[in-house]
């Protein structure tokens, strides 16, 4: 029932564009029109393109198609929009078809108009469309207001939030009334064979109620039953909706098929639904296992589960908190390792998109000011408008016109304007979300449901119809006082009246104000990020690739077949024409993993005593520092340091700096605690700190140690190459298909991929906020040209007389921009002083660079007066030449 | 032939649409014949646009089918090509042909 139900929405054209057609098809086609479209749109899917392909297609041809219907309906004796006149809104439709009629008649002001705010409004909504997906949007879960993630906490230890220890996770289910579900999972690789290549899949493991706790159903087979796992494994898998279709072909006969996971059979018990989303991308989702000794008193120190709960009906989150409490307290005397902790509770929304509320909600405020200016720009155009029509208003008026249906005739005319404006916004925005989101970085989470829906749509139609309210209200306000004052001027005078005037002072600092903000926050970010680009990261990554790799425990269970084969595949790699030099690690920088180990100095009973020491753990090979371009001092590790050799280590700069600030480190010796427990080790060698957490991390203590020593399962091999990353892919697969005939190659890249990565979020936030910060420039500009050039064009008479009399052309020039200019400083001393306020909420965002950097306020200030300058200078000049016996005579 | 009645590049181009569809032309054939052989993008609208157009000159009778005995089976609208709708499409390519008889129309083109 629910996969034919999915199958049928799957069908279905876009909603919105079907809405559109049906509204504007004339009648006697309407019922045809939607019918073909519909049969085309199915004819396309069923030619094998894509559901987006078909919806482009669908929008496309709606879009196409409405120029065509407008006019047909507009066709002279036909009775307009027939289905409205039954709701008493024929007069409103006789006053839109007036403000029409007036508006076709001046198409360069309403191209202006509209393309304005069509920017403003675009803008806003296609980062409006990226937050409601990412922030606003439930998540797609059963109440999902509901869920929550519980963490171990324990601050004295400097962990605010831990994952949970497996035993605590069993007592936080058992005795935690608050909850109607708890589940824990945890993430893993499989290594899947007997389908294609032999390949690493990502697979969650987690406890079998997981599925009921979101309220996802399966769309195929039953799921884990309830006591599946537990103590034990039962080898049952549930797969992904993509896995399915890709491995099976959607063949509802898989359930009950076998997979071989890590060497083991798994039966097939359940596929998930198309659209579930889970913040960890899975293939594969097999029931958590566990033995007893797993959950012995000394593992409760283990913590490596995330939990997810789902919060009884009716009961509060401060209820589950107070209860968690007393929870904490009891596991607290009750067991060693859970002295110190207590329990922290989240919303399972605040966890996921937590991070990124701060960035989406900068764009947004980024996109607002861009608004704000477009419609500064619009309204010196609408009082422009309102200016000249005011003969066209006092003819009405002595016709019986009345005050308010004058009103009613500007508001309906701006509504339209921003409407149509709105229309092509959304139009916009649709095509430009795509674009953006592939933009984005993919760490967002949700972003493959970022679309212009209804929601976004209505957003911003809403949004338009503010805005042409606000823009009836100023040009009305400006008009009121223009012509009470025009009453005492002889009848033809070509001036506008101060209140005019000083509204169009104001949206000049208006304008510039709200643009210097958004320049200051984008050279803030510049300059962090250029900052950031040049921080040494202490290691060279171009020309170097990447390709990780692990070792199936059951196969590799001894050290020496994990020793053996590191240093044959080592050796075959380096005889590679393309390679240079080549090494392996077991935690590369920059790609999230890290492992960390305690350690003391030995002969320094003070440092051991005062506090658990612990730094950053590798096992690396030989060539690895050379490979990597890590500057060393003493000597790297060589082949003899292995098993039989005596036991060597590396340390970090920081290292030494901080335990041998007068001394050479290299002789003396430390205890590390590595896979078999502790051992002393000679430091051989000092090496430069790596940023191994990213490049705004300060480096930490990191001890290396030779991989021959202490071998781990999973390495990174690098290699410093001349060449191309397909090339060395395929040779680095025949590589290890040569030594191991059923080992997956993980993910081969560029190590600049890595830094790129990281680099990314950053470089999205830097360039979106610069765009708009261009915009919000050039739009200020432009708008200050405008008003500018029509304060002159008024002032023509006036000009005129003055030069008559005498005045030059610099005391002219003087005076227009003098006009202009005083509200520009005006705006950037406002502007200045908000963008010190608001950049604090920057803080966080940026590098070694203070949220009110001197430097940078006074340089964008400059830049913006000199913009403004120049935006004045153009009419002023022009003012300055006005010939007086021309501008008189006129 | 009155004054005005010439045919536009489009209407003809859907007049030789419903030439090849013969009895198989609405909507969707129409749009789909033309898309295919000018390979130019044509919207639904202006194709429902032209034939009603076409249809009040009398050039086209468009007639409503039975809903087709199939479940979700739809009625549609077929068009055929009138004989005045024949006349003006023969007369409009008759016009065409006498203003390029005698003459290489592509040799002259290309040497523009």
């Amino acid at each position: 029932m629910k996969q034919s139900e999915e199958r049928a929405t799957a069908h279905l054209p876009p909603r919105l564009a079907r809405a559109l057609i049906a509204a504007v098809a004339p009648s006697r086609d309407r019922q045809f029109m939607l019918e073909d479209l519909a049969e085309e749109f199915a004819i396309i899917l069923a030619e094998g393109r894509d559901r987006r392909q078909a919806r482009r297609w669908y929008w496309r041809q709606v879009i196409a198609s409405l120029p065509s219907c407008l006019r047909r309906r507009n066709a002279v004796g036909r009775p307009r929009f027939p289905w409205l006149s039954g709701l008493g809104l024929t007069p409103l439709l006789r006053d839109v078809n007036f403000a029409a009629r007036r508006l076709r008649s001046r198409p360069g002001y309403v191209a202006t108009v509209v393309l304005t705010l069509a920017l403003g409004l675009g803008a806003c909504t296609a980062i409006f469309g990226v937050a409601h997906a990412v922030l606003l949007r439930p998540l797609p879960y059963h109440l999902p207001d509901r869920l929550l993630t519980v963490w171990e906490s324990n601050p004295e230890k400097g962990s605010s939030q831990s994952l949970v220890s497996l035993a605590t996770f069993l007592d936080v289910r058992q005795s935690a009334g608050a909850f109607s579900h708890v589940a824990a999972y945890g993430g893993n690789t499989f290594e899947l064979t007997g389908l294609g290549y032999p390949q690493h899949v990502a697979a969650i493991v987690a406890t079998p109620g997981i599925f009921s706790l979101l309220g996802v159903p399966m769309i195929a087979g039953s799921g884990f039953p309830p006591a599946a796992g537990e103590v034990g494994g039962d080898g049952i898998v549930v797969l992904s909706y993509q896995f399915w279709r890709r491995w099976f072909g959607g063949d509802s006969n898989a359930i009950g098929r076998t997979l071989k996971l890590d060497n083991r059979d798994y039966r097939v018990v359940g596929v998930l639904p198309e659209r579930f989303w889970f913040p960890e991308t899975a293939e594969l989702w097999t029931p958590l296992a566990f033995s007893p000794d797993q959950i012995t008193e000394g593992m409760r120190g283990a913590r490596y589960l995330q939990v997810l709960a789902r919060l009884k009906p009716g009961v509060s989150l401060e209820q589950a908190r107070s209860e968690m409490v007393a929870l904490a307290d009891h596991l607290g005397s009750a067991h060693p390792n859970n002295a110190g902790w207590s329990f922290q509770l989240q919303s399972l929304h605040d966890h996921l998109v937590g991070d990124y509320r701060q960035l989406l909600m900068l764009l947004l405020g980024a996109v607002g000011f861009v608004l704000c200016i477009a419609c500064a720009n619009v309204v010196n155009l609408v009082m422009a408008r309102a200016t000249e029509r005011r003969r066209e208003g006092q003819i009405r008026t002595a016709l019986g016109a009345t005050n308010s249906r004058l009103l009613r005739d500007n508001l309906v005319e701006n509504l339209l304007l921003a409407l149509v404006g709105a229309t092509v916004a959304i139009t916009a925005a649709f095509w430009m979300v795509t674009p953006l989101v592939r933009l984005a970085p993919t760490a967002i989470p949700r972003l493959d449901e970022v679309a212009i829906d209804g929601w976004v749509a209505a957003f911003c139609l809403s949004l338009s119809l503010a805005v042409g309210l606000v823009l009836t209200v100023v040009a009305r306000l400006s008009e009121k006082s223009d012509s009470d004052y025009a009453i005492l001027q002889v009848s033809g005078a070509r001036t506008v009246g101060h209140t005019g005037h000083r509204v169009r002072r104001l949206l000049i600092g208006g304008e510039v104000a709200l643009s210097l903000v958004l320049l200051i926050g984008a050279g803030l970010m510049l300059q962090s990020f250029l900052r950031l680009h040049d921080v040494d990261p202490g290691f060279r990554p171009a020309g170097v690739m990447t390709a990780s790799l692990s070792l199936p425990r059951a196969r590799y269970a001894s050290k020496e077949a994990r020793v053996s084969f590191f240093r044959d595949l080592l050796a075959q790699t380096e005889l590679l024409d393309a390679v240079v030099s080549v090494g392996a690690t077991t935690n590369l920088p920059m790609a999230g993993s890290t492992m960390r180990f305690g350690f003391s100095i030995e002969g320094r009973a003070d440092a051991t005593l005062e506090e658990q020491l612990a730094a950053e753990y590798h096992a690396t090979s030989p060539g690895y520092f050379r490979t990597m371009g890590i500057a060393l001092r003493g000597r790297s590790f060589v082949s003899s340091d292995n098993s039989d050799g005596a036991p060597v280590v590396i340390v970090n700069q920081s290292m030494a700096r901080r335990f041998w600030p007068t001394t050479d480190p290299v002789g003396a010796r430390i205890t590390v605690v590595s896979q078999d427990g502790p051992m002393s080790r000679e430091i051989v060698g000092v090496v430069a700190d790596v940023r191994h957490a990213g490049l705004a991390s300060e480096p930490r203590l990191e001890v290396y140690v030779p991989l021959a020593q202490d071998p781990w399962p999973f390495v990174t091999v690098v290699a410093r190459t001349t060449q191309g990353e397909t090339l060395l892919t395929n040779q680095l697969r025949d590589q290890l298909l040569s030594l191991d005939q059923a080992l997956p190659l993980g993910r081969v890249q560029p190590l600049e991929h890595l830094v790129a990565t990281w680099l990314a979020p950053l470089r999205f936030q830097l360039l979106l906020v610069g765009v708009f910060a261009l915009v919000a420039l050039l739009m200020a500009m432009l708008g200050m040209y405008g008003v500018i050039s029509y304060i002159v064009s008024r002032r023509v008479n006036e000009i005129g007389i003055r030069k008559a009399l005498g005045a030059r052309q610099r005391d002219v020039l003087g005076n227009v921009v003098g006009q202009a200019i005083v509200p520009a400083v005006t705006g950037v001393v406002l502007g200045t002083a908000t963008a010190a306020m608001l950049t604090g909420g920057l803080a966080s965002l940026l590098y070694e660079i203070s949220p009110i950097d001197p430097a940078t306020f006074t340089a964008i200030s400059l830049l913006v007066l000199a913009v403004a300058a120049v935006a004045c200078f153009v009419p002023a000049w022009r003012a300055a030449r006005i010939d007086p016996i021309r501008a008189l005579r006129e | 032939m009155p004054k005005g009645d010439y045919l536009g590049e489009f209407e003809q181009l859907v007049l030789l649409a419903l030439l090849r569809l013969k009895d198989r032309a609405y909507g969707v054939t129409v749009r789909r014949e033309i898309q295919g052989r000018t390979d130019r993008n044509v919207a639904i609208g202006a194709v429902y646009a032209s034939l009603e157009r076409l249809e009040r000159k009398g050039y086209v009778l468009a007639t409503v089918s039975q809903p087709e005995p199939v479940p979700g089976g739809r009625a549609k609208k077929y068009f055929r090509i009138t004989r005045t709708g024949a006349d003006a499409l023969k007369h409009a390519r008759e016009m065409m042909r006498r203003m390029t008889d005698g003459l290489a129309v592509d040799a002259e083109l290309d040497a523009i």
